[in-house]
């Protein structure tokens, strides 16, 4: 079922253009298999929409359905994967230090351009991590909280099919050690959605 | 002893306002936050801080509004901190000549260095930092709340909004309609004269000095011309042996395209109408309003920690934002007005550090703030001099910083500290001062091997 989903994903990918590109750090094939659990930060979904003046919007409903796509994934890899928060309640440190992590992490994810680079079309590349992305050391503290050093997030923009990166951080080692950047040209279905994640987990833990 | 006491108070608000210029913590949510602004709100507004149990987020949660919920969740909305409070003090203050509208609001801090501030129908009212780090005493920003409470009486939000709303179906426009910032950063002008005269009412019956309110409009309107670390100040900063900042100053002075000159607006302002057609308004109100020769007293000491946080917050904002070149630039302003703050060389560090990672594979550009007229002073000077530097020169100058400013003793610069020797001296010593890190950092180790290994 899982080489099945796999396929199927990849030929949405390449068959009708796109790309995926990962990069890990050279270490990265140990640390998976300690990655036992996985922290996952509020995922984000913007919808770049150009000619209105206006061109970026949330869609909280497409967060919600991928939120809910990791208690399933979750199940499926037999690894935890806990959300940082519910993103209804108020627990000020998740406001005070988690939000914080997440937009370092966004920092340290977008420093390249995946978007406009043209060369990576149609193909799927990976290589190890070119530049050292680091993190505050101070995120230390939340791996004895959480019970695990591996924070992941993931974010999705809808224009011209649906780009997502998918990034994880090491907090005990304050750095960023896997990224991946994809570009599928399908719509943003619950269906869609599910693939897309499903497929960059399975390539986080399996190395396929 | 209650005499002693007081005169303890008393002795140490003058000698020690509570907070240090040589440090910073950002604000948490829910925590008190500084010892100064704490004071200020006993001395001032103790009656007026609102009941713990009301200092949540429910209303922002409850919000239909994507963009509140999305500023929210990023933890880009401060609640409960002695910032908020004193906002909200201020705010009640404000209306105590009018009950009927105690309860119908809440002020919130809106970590972000855009000058504005936004009313939501629902009664959320969210100040920026920017904004704040602009005023400069207490009753400027009494008008800021005063004018958002005035659009709130008129209920010009529910107004606009609705308008909006309609356009957007009628044009099917459905974007235009997601976005209420954007639409609540353009009433009319004559929106904006009703929510101005009823803060210079709420002002006068509070007694601020409404005379404040001609400062804090043009505050608000206009470029921030404080805004100037001069050439000498930038060379002094950035001296050292390892690197020459007399070279590059040549070639950052020739390019003189790279330099932005104020403006008198920008995007991100153009949200009232013409400054001079609202003053002579507000001028007008204010005449009449002195004939009632209310006496007025000067705030802006006290108002002297809200503009030191916000600043400092305005540092944070733009770093979490990816604008490395505007948070570099604040914090060298910041260093200027506040010599051997820690924080702020730790944020330079930072953000040196980020702008060299970002030059180093080719995409500095995408580090630029897009919007730099909101700074009237010399922005583009920095930004032309990190853009001038070459990868090489720009690792060097981020490796002298924080070599010469490393041994201050805080943890955190020494991680960066030999990060930057990593980055500087090249891979070979990566992987030991990594190693190192992993294993003797947690014991708190890791600063003296660093500090034992550069030496």
């Amino acid at each position: 079922m899982r080489k099945f989903l796999f396929i199927l994903i990849a030929f949405l990918t390449f068959g009708c253009g796109g790309y995926i590109h990962i990069e890990k750090q050279e270490e990265f094939a140990s640390q998976r298999s300690k990655m036992d659990k996985i922290i996952v930060l509020q995922p984000d979904f913007f919808v770049v929409k150009d000619g209105y003046n206006y061109k970026n919007s949330y869609c909280y409903k497409k967060e919600k359905i991928i939120e809910k796509s990791y208690a399933r994934l979750s199940k499926r890899f037999g690894r935890e994967m806990v959300m940082s928060s519910n993103g209804e309640s108020i627990d000020p440190e998740y406001y005070n230090t988690v939000m914080r992590l997440k937009k370092e992490i966004m920092i340290a994810s977008g420093i390249f351009d995946y978007q406009s680079d043209k060369s990576y079309e149609g193909k799927k590349t990976t290589l190890p991590l070119s530049t050292n992305l680091i993190i505050s050391p101070d995120y230390n503290q939340l791996q004895k909280k959480y019970g695990s050093a591996y924070f992941s997030y993931s974010y999705f923009i809808e224009s011209d099919g649906i780009f997502m990166l998918t990034v994880v951080a090491d907090i005990f080692q304050s750095k960023i050690i896997y990224r991946e950047a994809k570009r599928v040209h399908v719509s943003a279905k619950k269906d869609n959605l599910d693939r897309m994640l499903f497929n960059s987990y399975y390539s986080l833990f399996t190395d396929k | 002893m209650r005499k002693s006491l007081l005169f303890l108070i008393i002795f140490l608000s003058f000698v020690d306002n509570g907070y240090s210029q040589t440090s910073y913590k950002p604000l948490l949510l829910n925590k008190a936050g500084s010892d100064a602004l704490n004071e200020l709100l006993a001395r001032k507004y103790k009656s007026l801080i609102p009941p713990k149990s009301d200092i949540d987020l429910e209303p922002l949660f409850k919000s239909t509004d994507v963009e509140i919920k999305h500023l929210v969740r990023n933890g880009d909305i401060l609640f409960g901190d002695t910032l908020s409070n004193k906002l909200n003090a201020v705010a009640q203050k404000l209306v105590e000549v009018r009950p009927s509208l105690k309860g119908t609001f809440r002020v919130y801090v809106y970590k972000t260095t855009m000058p504005n501030a936004f009313t939501f129908p629902d009664g959320s009212i969210l100040v920026t930092t920017g904004l704040l780090a602009r005023l400069s005493s207490e009753s400027q920003l009494a008008f800021v709340i005063g004018h958002e409470l005035g659009h709130l009486i008129k209920k010009h939000p529910e107004q606009t909004l609705r308008k909006a709303k309609k356009i957007g179906k009628e044009f099917n426009l459905t974007t235009i309609t997601g976005n209420s910032f954007k639409i609540l950063m353009n009433y009319s002008q004559e929106n904006e004269m009703e929510a101005d005269a009823i803060g210079i009412e709420l002002m006068n019956s509070a007694g601020f000095n409404y005379n404040e309110a001609l400062t804090s409009l043009r505050k608000i309107l206009l470029p921030d011309s404080s805004f100037k670390p001069s050439r000498i100040y930038i060379k002094k900063l950035f001296a050292s042996p390892d690197f020459n900042v007399d070279s590059i100053r040549k070639k950052t002075n020739s390019d003189e395209e790279n330099y932005v000159q104020p403006q008198e607006d920008d995007n991100s302002l153009n949200t009232h109408p013409e400054l001079t057609k609202r003053l002579i308004a507000l001028k007008e109100l204010i005449a009449k309003l002195q004939t009632k020769s209310i006496t007025v007293k000067n705030d802006s000491e006290d108002y002297v920690p809200i503009k030191y946080i916000a600043r400092m917050e305005n540092i944070l904002a733009s770093f979490t934002s990816g604008n490395h070149d505007e948070s570099l630039y604040l914090s060298i302003h910041g260093l200027d007005l506040y010599p051997k703050n820690n924080f702020l060389i730790l944020m330079i560090s930072k953000n040196l550090l980020w702008l060299a990672t970002y030059k180093e594979n080719d995409n500095l550009q995408k580090a630029l703030k897009e919007n730099k007229n909101i700074y009237g002073g010399n922005f583009g000077e920095i930004e032309a001099f990190i853009s001038t530097l070459s990868k090489s020169d720009l690792k060097t100058l981020t490796y002298s910083f924080i070599k010469n400013n490393y041994n201050s003793g805080d943890e955190e610069l020494t991680f960066y500290m030999a990060y930057i020797a990593e980055f500087y001296l090249g891979s070979g010593i990566s992987r030991i001062y990594y190693s190192k890190y992993m294993k003797e950092y947690a014991a708190g180790k890791y600063a003296l091997f660093v500090e034992n290994k550069l030496k």
